[in-house]
């Protein structure tokens, strides 16, 4: 039977690899979905978005019916997660188009991201919220099963479009789409 | 389900050293796309699969046991844990999706519990899922932070793909260190099964 010790030096190599986890994130990032088109999907019949409550990255809580009336992206995130940390920084320039026509983007980071999420954001600017969705149950129950997933609902906070993966967030097509949804 | 791990014999799944089977490689062929085919031979290489066909956009390579301590670590995996992982897991990291690029197309459905992994001597198996991590993950020595990370690393169970959507994960093999094993995939459009195998990818020694 294979018993499992790990030695010393395994350990010793272990906390070098640690060390070099981005790198190693880099290494899986998936190639070949990167020349996909822009599309975003429509969801059938419009489901409520299931309302909640999660802390920013301050402690504040935020509660997602507070923007009712209003055009919402809420994208599921990790750091840890190679096609999220390649789409964040044009969501953050999506942000910046999309700010002034009262679109709220709300970014939710899957499970504890501790100061991995301050040092990824300080990289990027970014300045639209995150949110911590530490147990992932509001993940859940907006039923997304993989990361990023992004929605977008609309003034009565109904979930109408959807883009599992990665996307270019700033690409013209993508900002007429979430535009569209205002009316 | 049987219980994940006999913690009298410290196995993991249940898997035992046993004998490593050698598998002599298959004829090489350069695979950036296999378009059309229904089976490929793979030398065995750190270059990753790549398929697009019939719906299907899939990317599949094996992660070094270095790469998998380095991701496991960083989300509070303790080492021993870690190295459990690396000894049954047969990790490799998968991208996979519609290769549809129209609104109008239709959806793609990919169900891991349809894939078969066959390794020589062993009875062919579906990918451990996040369901069969379950219980690993609810042991009170596995942090509860270190296991949501897990479970949203792993690639989901059972997803439909709608034009361009996709997933990213890592897909778990259950198979020793240095094993070659083939791995049937299945997908479907519009409620038509497709097929192919991939031949000759071995777990990362």
């Amino acid at each position: 039977m294979r018993s499992v010790k790990p030695s010393l030096h395994v350990s010793r190599r272990a906390i070098v690899a640690g060390a070099g986890a981005s790198l190693a994130l880099q290494a899986i990032t998936p190639a070949a979905f990167a020349a996909n088109p822009m599309l975003m999907n429509d969801i059938a019949n419009k489901p409520q978005g299931p309302d909640f409550t999660l802390p920013d990255l301050d402690g504040n809580e935020v509660r997602f019916s507070d923007h009712r009336g209003r055009v919402v992206l809420v994208n599921f995130w990790a750091t840890w997660c190679p096609p999220c940390r390649t789409e964040i920084p044009s969501m953050e320039r999506a942000w910046q188009q999309l700010r002034d026509d009262s679109i709220v983007f709300l970014a939710i980071h899957v499970g504890a991201g501790g100061d991995r999420i301050w040092e990824f954001l300080a990289e990027f600017n970014v300045t639209f919220p995150v949110l911590i969705d530490r147990s992932s149950a509001v993940s859940k129950e907006w039923k997304t099963i993989g990361l990023p997933t992004t929605y977008v609902t609309d003034g009565e906070g109904r979930k109408v479009l959807s883009a599992v993966g990665g996307r270019e967030w700033d690409h013209p097509d993508l900002i007429a789409r979430i535009r569209a949804v205002r009316g | 389900m049987a219980a994940l791990i006999d913690s009298k014999r410290n196995t993991f799944f249940g898997l035992a050293e046993g004998r490593r089977e050698r598998v002599l490689l298959r004829s090489a062929l350069a695979l950036t796309c296999i378009a059309g085919s229904t089976s490929a031979a793979l030398p065995q290489r750190a270059e990753p699969v790549r398929i697009e066909r019939d719906g299907l956009k899939f990317e599949l390579a094996a992660l070094s046991q270095d790469q998998v301590r380095a991701f496991f670590l960083a989300r509070g995996f303790a080492a021993q844990q870690v190295e459990q992982i690396v000894e049954t897991a047969c990790l490799h990291r998968s991208a996979i999706g519609s290769a549809f690029t129209i609104a109008e197309a239709p959806e793609v459905r990919v169900a891991l519990t349809e894939w078969q992994v066959a390794a020589a001597g062993k009875e062919p198996h579906s990918p451990k899922v996040r369901e069969d991590w379950e219980t690993v993950w609810k042991r009170p020595d596995i942090p509860e932070d270190a296991a949501t990370a897990f479970y949203w690393a792993l690639f989901p169970t059972d997803q439909t793909f709608k034009p361009t959507d996709y997933n990213w994960g890592f897909l778990t093999f259950g198979l020793p260190p240095g094993t070659v094993f083939d791995l049937r995939i299945v997908w479907r459009t519009d409620g038509t099964a497709h097929r192919t195998t991939i031949e000759g990818l071995q777990c990362a020694q």
